[in-house]
């Protein structure tokens, strides 16, 4: 590469590169890598086949004078998800269901939405253009009431139809941010590089539709917080570490009231499970110590139960955690001041993610989690900069990637 | 009405009294089989212009089981001296042992002349009559025929596969609306909701006037509402409909329709002033008596009927002539002490006939707010089920045009075809309504399922708990008979004459000393409340049962006659009266009531709040001693930091302290003692419950025992040891409180006792021994404790606390021996 910027000397990669080798051995004694995401989309008319076979078997139940209901997985309970090592949180072939009927007061105006919805999906599938969810809310916000509303019914769509929601020709809009060493051309023909200097690039929006990636990267670094991505950035880690590529994923505040916090986008998820499946580079988080960042971490790596359903095209299981690890906290002798103590919805998050099926798997994580439990600090990715300003960048990322330091 | 028409109404109604009184009234069941009614009218040779009527009154098939005809005939002659009539009967005992079958068909006759018109009119008020009964008997059939000059004509009475609404008693409602309002027909099937939906209010003792009083009831009258909304024909679904009219039905005892003496002018003066059953203003609404009452409608025909006119509030706004029908039963019934005859039934029908409406009036205000009460949640349910219909019908209109969208909108016309050709529609725009038609009437059908569903649901519900309640006096009462043998029954013979006596005693000497009539007629006293009174007895009822509904059922059947005969008699069955007394009444006594029991009142509360608790004191006397040794600050520096707002303000926030000191001793001492005392001591006295009670108290800490095994936080045996001896200390310890309880006749003492004792933990007896202070120490113990039991009479003294109302209850109930209320 001609204008690759000079990164640090082969030996620091060895480790990396080591690593790497046995991720690939991995995939190959699991035989055939996992039917790989983006291979089956469901075409525009296949959509249209199951809409309109959907009406039918309401008028046909009607015809019946049966009061015609819909039928869709049951995705809020963990006895639906099974856990595979090799693909995270899946649905059980034979999860149990929920009914929304359309006799009960109860379901009935949601019954009514989902129609609603699908024959937009259907003018949207029709007419060959895309909506953002936004967008759907907005054409009768009065009727949805809030755009939480309308995002469950288009993941119950999505699910009852099992086709991806791109299929749908629903877009969310991207939140995401990569830069690096990659290089890649849109649907359309945009080229896009990634590789300059101080400014990152948007996670496109249709991930489906990009093609020629191009990378040298050794590689891929996933960043939790905006913040920090910006600072390293600022740093120039990534023409310090070149190859490599930073991806993050700005929070999105999905639901405000329960969570506070936001979880990864779509688009960047389906990005980072696109870059692994093109080219097996190792992948590292770097999150917050505290337990919305493992949260999100498990997200990318095994997935969230609501879209368990899609869990084959969007998780990446050969994620390590890199940092912030609760043990770097004592290892590093961070300054107690700059921790913070776990809140009580802290406690029952971290209490949740440990009951989880993925835990047992994963015994290094359980002790970091228990760690954090004990000493109930968590720390921000900041509480590096207690130690010196560039830590981060100079210190802390280069000797971790150097010497192996992620579970 | 004429001759005819009253025989028939006199002997339906004594035949069904008699039905009902044979077969077992407190089994509820309904009265099931076929009556024939026949009238053969021919040209009377005697006078002209007049027809020879034969009316006959025959069972066909099974209907009296073991009823004695003859002494039937001559009660049944005894009551209907009225009648003119010649009354002849054929019964054919002879063709039908008795002993073999069981079943004694029967049949009777009377002749009587009457006009041609006459007998018409006769003939549609019988039709009435009998329409009002089979709406509460709905297991009866009439097979009503006449014959006038050969013309004949007949019609069956009957609603046996209609759903109904058991209303307990042996009676049910038919809850179809086609019985009470007429609809005119329209083409489509537009039809809302043709079930009514009734409301049971709670049951209301009426008060009989002194000057109608004469005869001797051993019982009470109860009223109980229901109120039902019949929908009007058309669906507005975008505006709730408003009332039209106001139809009351009114039945008496067993369910039979009461016939108004003054027929001629169905609307008695009670009903004539249309604001004494409910304050129509807070509806918005202007009812006026409706006189136009057709005879000739297929429709029950109600007994008392208004009409809405639009307020003066809303002039503009133009009242529709058929907007919804209120629909008001009104059951009076009777219950006795003792189990009811025959004839006193037929005696309350004639004193409700004739004076019913000074009856009402003078029960007035509790008849009123029982009626506003249940109308209230009438509207209520309505106005819910209007909701969820608009939602309904908004969701189906936001479907169909979502599939009409694809539909239209899709490019394969296999699709399209299918669809058509599955809904039968020949293009979209019959295929849309089709589609409207089909998915509303699917839907609404399921709504509506689902909505009688719950009315179903009610009911048995209602069943059950009626049961439960009822099986509980029941058997206790049986036991005690069983108990205490024939005395028992001596007893109670004698306390039932002596009872007739009073009674009898009290109806004339009611005028001139009204304060001893109180305690025995506490509903009276109820009657005459003011509203807020009225307000305060709802909310009674409210907080008694988790329910309108099961407070109405409570009081149905023979539960309603047990609880009858504990008002009745306050002396009576002496272990159930405090009890049901402590559970039923505010208004027992004015002195008892069951805050007053519960120890929540407000005489000598200061003493009460003090005094127990400085008996605490004295009793831990050495304890004090000893953490005030062990303090580190002296005493000016403790009370600085006592009164300190800052203390309490922490004390407050601290969760530990607050459930120790606060909540615990209050919620234990509300549970063990203020609602287990009052219940305990009338059963077994005083002094057992002072004993017994704390004993709960005890083994409610033994879920200590579960936890710590859970958690093995030490061997079995000393969790069971430790359990044993929390068990005595915390029984000990439950005695004194009740003990306190008792003697103050107020929770105060005990919950501060508590909270108290609570603070200072049992005593560290073993630190004290070993205390460099020991001997000043041991002394205040022994000094704490002799102080302690030489102060514990005088200090608990039942007069420094004024009149104890658990001691007034027990000596109301004839226990004036308790020896802990002196």
């Amino acid at each position: 590469m001609a204008f690759a910027p000079m990164g640090p000397e082969a030996s620091f990669f060895e480790v990396l590169d080591r690593h790497r080798e046995s991720l690939l051995a991995a995939l190959r004694r699991g035989g055939q890598e996992p039917r790989s995401g983006g291979s089956r989309l469901a075409s525009s008319s296949e959509v249209l086949v199951s809409i309109e076979n959907i009406i039918q078997d309401i008028i046909t139940s009607l015809a019946r004078n049966e009061a015609p209901a819909f039928t869709i997985d049951n995705r809020s309970s963990w006895e639906n998800i099974k856990f595979e090592d090799s693909v995270g949180l899946q649905m059980v072939s034979h999860c149990t269901t929920r009914k929304i009927k359309s006799d009960s007061p109860k379901s009935v105006k949601k019954f009514a939405l989902i129609l609603k919805i699908l024959s937009m999906i259907y003018k949207l599938v029709q007419s060959n253009t895309y909506a953002t969810k936004r967008d759907i809310y907005y054409t009768d916000s009065q009727l949805f009431g809030n755009q939480t509303v309308v995002d469950n019914i288009i993941n119950d769509i999505s699910c009852m139809l099992k086709v991806s929601r791109r299929s749908l020709h629903i877009l969310s809009t991207s939140k995401g941010l990569i830069a690096g060493n990659l290089r890649y051309i849109e649907e359309d023909g945009t080229k896009v590089n990634c590789t300059c200097g101080a400014t990152a690039v948007a996670v496109p929006s249709n991930i489906q539709g990009i093609r020629n990636l191009v990378t040298d990267a050794k590689f891929v670094l996933i960043v939790e917080k905006d913040a920090t991505f910006q600072r390293l950035l600022d740093d120039n880690f990534c023409n310090k570490l070149s190859p490599c590529i930073m991806i993050t994923s700005t929070p999105v505040f999905q639901h405000l009231k329960s969570k506070g916090k936001g979880v990864p986008d779509l688009n960047t998820r389906l990005l980072v499970r696109k870059l692994w499946d093109t080219f097996h580079v190792p992948v590292f988080t770097l999150v917050d110590a505290d337990p919305h960042g493992i949260e999100i971490m498990c997200i990318y790596k095994y997935g969230s139960m609501s879209m368990s359903f899609e869990a084959h095209r969007l998780t990446v299981p050969a994620i390590r955690w890199l940092g912030l690890l609760p043990s770097d906290l004592k290892r590093l002798n961070v300054p107690k001041d700059s921790l913070i103590p776990l809140t009580n919805r802290d406690q029952m998050k971290l209490d949740s993610i440990l009951r989880r099926p993925y835990v047992t798997c994963q015994p290094f994580w359980r002790k970091e989690m228990e760690i954090m439990a004990d000493s109930k600090m968590k720390a921000e990715i900041q509480a590096l900069t207690f130690l010196s300003s560039d830590y981060l960048s100079r210190v802390y990322l280069p000797n971790k990637l150097k010497f192996g330091g992620w579970i | 009405m004429e001759g005819t028409a009253v025989a028939v109404f006199e002997i339906l109604r004594f035949l069904i009294i008699h039905w009902k009184c044979n077969i077992d009234v407190s089994k509820g069941a309904l009265l099931e089989g076929q009556l024939e009614i026949s009238i053969e009218g021919l040209h009377s040779k005697h006078q002209a212009n007049a027809l020879h009527c034969v009316t006959t009154i025959a069972s066909a098939g099974s209907l009296f089981g073991g009823m004695v005809l003859k002494k039937f005939l001559k009660e049944i002659q005894s009551t209907l001296p009225g009648i003119s009539a010649k009354l002849t009967w054929t019964s054919e005992e002879g063709s039908y042992p008795q002993d073999m079958t069981g079943v004694t068909p029967f049949q009777m006759t009377f002749e009587v002349d009457e006009k041609p018109r006459t007998l018409m009119t006769d003939c549609l008020v019988i039709k009435h009559f009998l329409r009002k009964i089979i709406m509460v008997h709905p297991k009866v059939r009439f097979n009503f025929s006449v014959k006038v000059n050969g013309i004949f004509s007949t019609e069956i009475f009957g609603v046996e596969n209609e759903p109904t609404l058991n209303l307990g008693n042996g009676i049910a409602l038919v809850v179809d609306s086609q019985h009470y309002v007429s609809r005119p027909n329209f083409g489509t099937i537009e039809s809302h909701c043709s079930r009514i939906h009734p409301v049971l209010g709670h049951p209301v003792i009426l008060f009989i006037p002194e000057d109608v009083a004469g005869m001797d009831l051993l019982g009470e009258l109860i009223l109980t509402p229901a109120a039902a909304l019949c929908p009007s024909p058309k669906v507005s679904s975008n505006q709730l409909n408003r009332i039209s009219s106001v139809s009351i039905f009114l039945y008496g005892p067993l369910g039979l329709p009461l016939i108004l003496s003054t027929w001629e002018q169905p609307v008695t003066t009670f009903f004539k002033d249309t604001s004494s059953l409910i304050d129509w203003k807070k509806y918005h609404l202007c009812i006026v008596p409706n006189l136009d009452l057709k005879l000739d409608r297929d429709l029950v025909l109600p007994d008392v009927s208004y009409r809405a006119e639009s307020s003066e509030g809303d002039q503009s706004q133009n009242m529709d002539p058929q907007g919804q029908t209120l629909l008001l039963f009104l059951f009076v019934d009777f219950h006795s002490a003792f189990p009811v005859q025959q004839m006193e039934i037929w005696g309350v029908y004639t004193l409700l006939t004739t004076h019913l409406n000074a009856i009402l009036v003078e029960s007035h205000s509790v008849v009123q707010g029982s009626i506003q009460f249940t109308v209230d949640q009438v509207l209520e349910q309505h106005h819910q089920a209007a909701k969820a219909q608009q939602k309904l019908q908004a969701s189906l209109s936001v479907a169909v045009n979502s599939i009409m969208s694809i539909l239209t909108g899709s490019t394969r016309s296999s699709f399209r075809k299918m669809c058509l050709q599955t809904l039968q529609a020949a293009d979209t725009q019959e295929f849309e309504t089709k589609l409207h038609k089909v998915f509303r009437e699917i839907t609404q059908h399921q709504f509506l399922h689902h909505c009688s569903c719950e009315v179903k649901q009610l009911t048995l519900e209602k069943k059950d708990s009626a049961q439960g309640t009822e099986d509980v006096p029941d058997n206790s009462s049986r036991e005690l008979l069983a108990g205490t043998n024939g005395q028992a029954e001596n007893k109670r013979l004698k306390r039932g004459s002596l009872r007739m006596e009073e009674m009898r005693a009290l109806h004339s000497a009611r005028a001139p000393s009204p304060s001893e009539a109180a305690p025995h007629r506490p509903e009276a006293t109820a009657a005459t409340l003011t509203p807020s009174g009225r307000a305060a007895l709802k909310a009674h009822g409210r907080a008694l049962a988790p329910g309108r509904v099961s407070l109405g059922s409570r009081l149905e059947g023979p539960s309603r006659r047990h609880q009858a005969a504990l008002h009745q008699r306050p002396g009576g069955v002496q272990s159930l009266t405090p009890v049901r007394a402590a559970l039923e009444g505010t208004h027992r006594h004015p002195g008892t009531s069951l805050l007053t029991l519960m120890g929540f009142r407000l005489e000598g509360i200061f003493p009460a709040a003090l005094l127990p608790l400085l008996l605490t004191m004295i009793l831990f006397l050495g304890p004090l001693m000893q953490l005030s040794m062990d303090c580190p600050c002296d005493l000016a520096d403790g009370l600085k930091v006592v009164l300190a707002p800052r203390s309490w303000a922490r004390c407050l926030t601290d969760m530990r302290w607050l459930r120790n000191q606060v909540i615990a001793p209050l919620t234990e001492e509300l549970v063990f003692r203020a609602c287990m005392l009052p219940m305990l001591a009338p059963c077994m006295g005083l002094g057992p419950a002072v004993f017994t009670c704390p004993l709960f108290f005890g083994v409610a800490h033994f879920h200590h025992i579960i936890e710590q095994l859970r958690f093995r936080q030490s061997s079995v045996g000393n969790i069971f040891l430790s359990a044993a001896f929390q068990f005595s200390y915390t029984a000990v310890f439950g005695a004194y409180t009740a003990f306190l309880f008792i003697r103050t006749g107020h929770l105060i003492g005990p919950v501060l006792c508590h909270s108290f004792c609570n603070y200072m933990g049992f005593p560290a007896v073993c630190a004290a021994l070993e205390h460099p202070q020991r001997r000043p120490l041991l002394a205040g113990y022994a000094l704490g404790v002799g102080l302690f039991l030489l102060l514990l009479q005088p200090l608990t003294d039942p007069k420094l606390y004024g009149s104890l109302p658990l001691c007034v209850l027990l000596e109301r109930a004839g226990d004036s021996e308790a020896p802990l209320c002196s």
